[in-house]
C-alpha cells in the first residue's frame, strides 16, 4: 500500500508545482512594462522551437520588444500548419495588436491570414511568406531565388564549372525549398560540364543530413559538392564526409550560419554558408512591426543584409558580423 | 451474514467484522468513485484555473476555439478508441489524415467535390483493410503494421502532391472546415456527430459488445463464436476512415491538402483515450472517457497558449500531464 501513497503524493505534488511554474511564467510574460504611449502586446507565431535560427530570430525579437516597450506573445507550430492555424487562433482571441507570422505553408497558412484581417489584427511575415502578399502588412524576408543564385555561383566558381553536385534539397514542399533548389539548378545549368547526381528531399535535421549523404556518397564516391538546404543537413552531411575519408576533397555547403556552423567552417570541414544574420533580422522586424503598428509602413518586401561566410574570409570575420 | 448472527449476542465478534467489512466496503467504493471523478475533477479544476488566470479564456471566442482546435483530433481519438478497445492500436492515423486531405484535394480539383470526398474516405478505408487484415489474419502486430503503413502513407501525400500544397479548393468543399451554424463551427458539429455515432454503435448495438469482447479475451471470443478477425478489422476501418475524415475536415480548415500535416497526431489521439481512462490492454473503456481526454488535452494546450507560457515549458506540461495519467491508470489498476 505505502508505494501507492508515495506515488499519489508525489503525482499531487509534481501537478501543484506545475501549475505554480505554469502561473509564474503566465505572470512574468504578461506583467506590464512601463513604456511612453501605447502598451502594444504583439503576438508572435514561429515555425520551431529548436531551429536554432529561429531561436536566434526569436532573441532579437525580444530584445528589440524590450527596447520598444512591446510584449511578445509566443505561439510554437512545431513545422505543423494544423497547429499554427490553432496558434494563430489563440493570438487572435487575445486581442494582440499584430502578429509577427514566419508561416510554414504558402497557401494552408491564408485561413489564418484572412481571420486576423477580420479581426483587425495586422499579420507581418518573417522568414517566410504567403502566397497573398494582399493579406500580409509586410514581408521582412528575402529574395529564396537570389540566394539560391549566389550558392549556385559560388559553388560553380568553385569546382571551376565542371564537376558532380549533389543537393540535400530540404523538405519536400517548402516554399523556401523550391525557390533555392530552382536558383541552383537554374545557375549551374550555365555550365555544361557540372552535373547534379542527386536532388534528396528531406526535413532540416543532422540525422538526416548523415544519412542522405552517405548514400550519396555510395552512390557517387566522386562527388565533389555536397550542397546543403541549411546548416543542420550540412552539418550531417560533413560527418558523413569525413567518416568516409574525403574530406577536403567533397565541399559541403550550407544556408544560415548557425554558430556549429561557423565553427565547422572555421575549422575548414564544412566549405561555406549563409549568414542570414538571424538576430538583426528578428530586430529589423520589430522595427516594422512598430511601423506598422503606428501606420508608418510602406510597401511590401522588407529586405534584409546576407553574408556569405566560406573558409576565404572566415579569418576575418567577428561574431557581431553574423549576428 | 445471516440476521440470526448479527441479531445473537453470543455472535457480538461478528457483528464487529461485519461493520469493519462495511467500512472497508464503503472506503473502497468512495475510492473507487473517487478515481471515476479524478479526471472530471482535475479538467474542472484547470478550467476554473485559467477561467482566473487569463481575462481571454473564458470568452465565446476561446471556447468556439477550442472546440475548433479539438475537432481534428477528436475524430481521429474517436476511431482511435474503437480500436483501442479492440485490443490493438494505430499509428498511421496521422499521416492518413494527411494522404486523405491530400488525395481529396487533388481529386476534387479535377473532378469535383463528391468524387473528391468519396476518393478521400475510400483511401482511409483501404489503408484500414490493409491493417486490418494483415494484424486480424497474418496475426502481426499493430505496432509494425500501422508503423509502415505511417511512413508509407506519408510518403504517398507527398509523392502525389509532388510535395506541395494543394491550394485554390472551392468553397463548397471548404465550409466543411471554415463554416458555422448559429456560431457553431461546422468541424465541431462534425465532431460532435461522429462521437455520437460512434457512442451509440459502442455501447448500443451488438457489434460494439463483440469489440469488448474480442478486446477483453480474444481466445474466449472466439470460444463464444463471435467472428474475432472480422472485429478486429473493422475496428481499424473505422479508425482509417475518421482519420480520413477528419483529414477532409482539416483540409476545409486550412483550405488547401497539405501533406505535411498531422505528425505526432495519431499519439495524442492514442494518448487522449488512454487519459481518458481507457486502458490500452483493451476489452475496456468509453467514448465518454475519450472525449474528456480530448477536450483536456485541447484546453492545456489552448490554456498555456493564453497564458503564454514558453514553449518548453508547455512541452514539460503537457508530458507531464501524459506521464501522471497513466500513473493513475496504474494505481487503479493495482487496487
Amino acid at each position: 500500500m505505502n508505494w501507492k501513497k508515495i506515488a499519489k503524493v508525489l503525482l499531487c505534488v509534481t501537478l501543484l508545482l506545475m501549475l505554480l511554474v505554469t502561473y509564474g511564467c503566465g505572470q512574468k510574460a504578461t506583467a506590464p512594462t512601463p513604456a511612453s504611449g501605447k502598451q502594444y502586446t504583439v503576438g508572435l507565431s514561429l515555425a520551431s522551437a529548436t531551429n536554432p535560427f529561429y531561436m536566434a530570430m526569436e532573441k532579437g525579437i525580444k530584445q528589440k520588444a524590450e527596447e520598444l516597450g512591446i510584449n511578445i506573445r509566443t505561439v510554437i507550430a512545431e513545422e505543423d500548419v494544423g497547429r499554427q492555424v490553432s496558434g494563430i487562433e489563440d493570438l487572435i482571441v487575445a486581442k494582440v495588436d499584430a502578429i509577427l507570422v514566419s508561416p510554414i505553408s504558402v497557401d494552408g497558412l491564408k485561413v489564418s491570414y484572412e481571420a486576423a484581417k477580420e479581426a483587425g489584427i495586422p499579420a507581418i511575415s518573417i522568414a517566410r511568406s504567403i502566397a497573398n502578399p494582399e493579406l500580409e502588412a509586410a514581408f521582412v524576408g528575402l529574395d529564396w531565388y537570389e540566394s539560391g543564385s549566389v550558392i549556385g555561383k559560388w559553388i560553380a566558381d568553385e569546382i571551376g564549372g565542371k564537376g558532380k553536385v549533389a543537393m540535400l534539397a530540404g523538405p519536400a514542399g517548402a516554399y523556401m525549398v523550391l525557390r533555392m533548389t530552382e536558383a541552383i539548378k537554374d545557375v549551374l545549368a550555365e555550365h555544361p560540364g557540372i552535373e547534379i547526381v542527386a536532388e534528396l528531399y528531406s526535413t532540416h535535421t543532422k540525422e538526416n543530413g548523415l544519412r542522405l549523404a552517405e548514400d550519396v556518397l555510395v552512390a557517387n564516391p566522386d562527388v565533389d559538392v555536397i550542397y546543403c538546404n541549411n546548416d543542420e543537413l550540412a552539418l550531417g552531411a560533413v560527418e558523413a564526409v569525413e567518416a568516409a575519408g574525403r574530406l577536403g576533397k567533397v565541399k559541403v555547403t550550407g544556408f544560415n550560419a548557425v554558430p556549429g556552423a561557423v565553427q565547422s567552417v572555421r575549422e575548414g570541414r564544412m566549405a561555406m554558408t549563409i549568414s542570414l544574420r538571424p538576430e538583426s533580422w528578428g530586430k529589423m522586424a520589430m522595427e516594422v512591426v512598430k511601423n506598422v503598428l503606428e501606420g508608418k509602413h510602406e510597401g511590401y518586401l522588407v529586405e534584409i543584409d546576407t553574408l556569405v561566410v566560406d573558409y576565404k574570409n572566415i579569418a576575418g570575420l567577428k561574431t557581431e558580423d553574423l549576428q | 451474514m445471516t440476521d440470526a448472527n448479527l441479531n445473537s449476542k453470543t455472535f457480538q465478534p461478528n457483528v464487529d467484522v461485519a461493520w469493519n467489512l462495511r467500512l472497508i466496503n464503503g472506503i473502497k467504493r468512495y475510492l473507487q468513485s473517487w478515481d471515476q471523478l479524478f479526471l472530471p475533477a482535475c479538467f474542472l479544476a484547470l478550467l476554473l484555473f485559467l477561467t482566473f488566470s487569463s481575462p481571454y479564456f473564458l470568452t465565446w471566442a476561446n471556447l468556439r476555439n477550442v472546440l475548433l482546435q479539438t475537432s481534428i483530433l477528436a475524430i481521429v481519438a474517436t476511431g482511435m478508441t474503437f480500436v483501442i478497445i479492440g485490443g490493438g492500436f494505430d499509428l498511421s492515423a496521422g499521416s492518413v489524415v494527411a494522404l486523405s486531405g491530400t488525395a481529396a484535394a487533388l481529386a476534387l480539383l479535377s473532378f469535383g467535390v463528391p468524387v473528391g470526398i468519396l476518393v478521400g474516405l475510400l483511401i482511409g478505408a483501404a489503408i484500414g483493410s490493409f491493417n486490418g487484415l494483415l494484424i486480424s489474419k497474418m496475426n502481426l502486430s499493430p505496432f509494425i503494421v500501422t508503423l509502415g503503413t505511417l511512413v508509407t502513407a506519408r510518403g504517398l501525400a507527398l509523392s502525389i502532391s509532388g510535395g506541395h500544397t494543394v491550394s485554390n479548393l472551392p468553397r463548397e468543399f471548404t465550409v466543411i472546415g471554415t463554416g458555422n451554424l448559429m456560431g457553431i463551427p461546422y468541424p465541431a458539429l462534425i465532431f460532435i456527430g461522429v462521437f455520437v455515432l460512434g457512442h451509440i454503435i459502442l455501447k448500443y448495438t451488438a457489434f460494439g459488445v463483440k469489440i469488448f469482447a474480442v478486446g477483453g479475451n480474444r481466445e474466449a471470443a472466439r470460444l463464444s463464436g463471435i467472428k474475432v478477425e472480422k472485429i478486429i478489422m473493422a475496428t481499424f476501418i473505422i479508425c482509417s476512415l475518421c482519420a480520413s475524415f477528419a483529414g477532409l475536415v482539416l483540409a476545409g480548415r486550412i483550405r488547401a491538402g497539405e501533406p505535411t500535416v498531422g505528425v505526432f497526431l495519431e499519439l495524442y489521439a492514442i494518448a487522449a483515450v488512454v487519459l481518458g481512462g481507457t486502458s490500452l490492454k483493451g476489452g475496456q473503456g468509453s467514448l465518454v472517457k475519450t472525449l474528456l481526454g480530448v477536450l483536456f488535452i485541447g484546453v492545456l494546450q489552448n490554456g498555456l497558449n493564453l497564458l503564454n507560457v514558453p514553449y518548453y515549458w508547455q512541452q514539460v506540461a503537457i508530458g507531464v500531464v501524459f506521464v501522471s495519467a497513466a500513473t493513475i491508470g496504474a494505481l487503479r489498476a493495482a487496487r
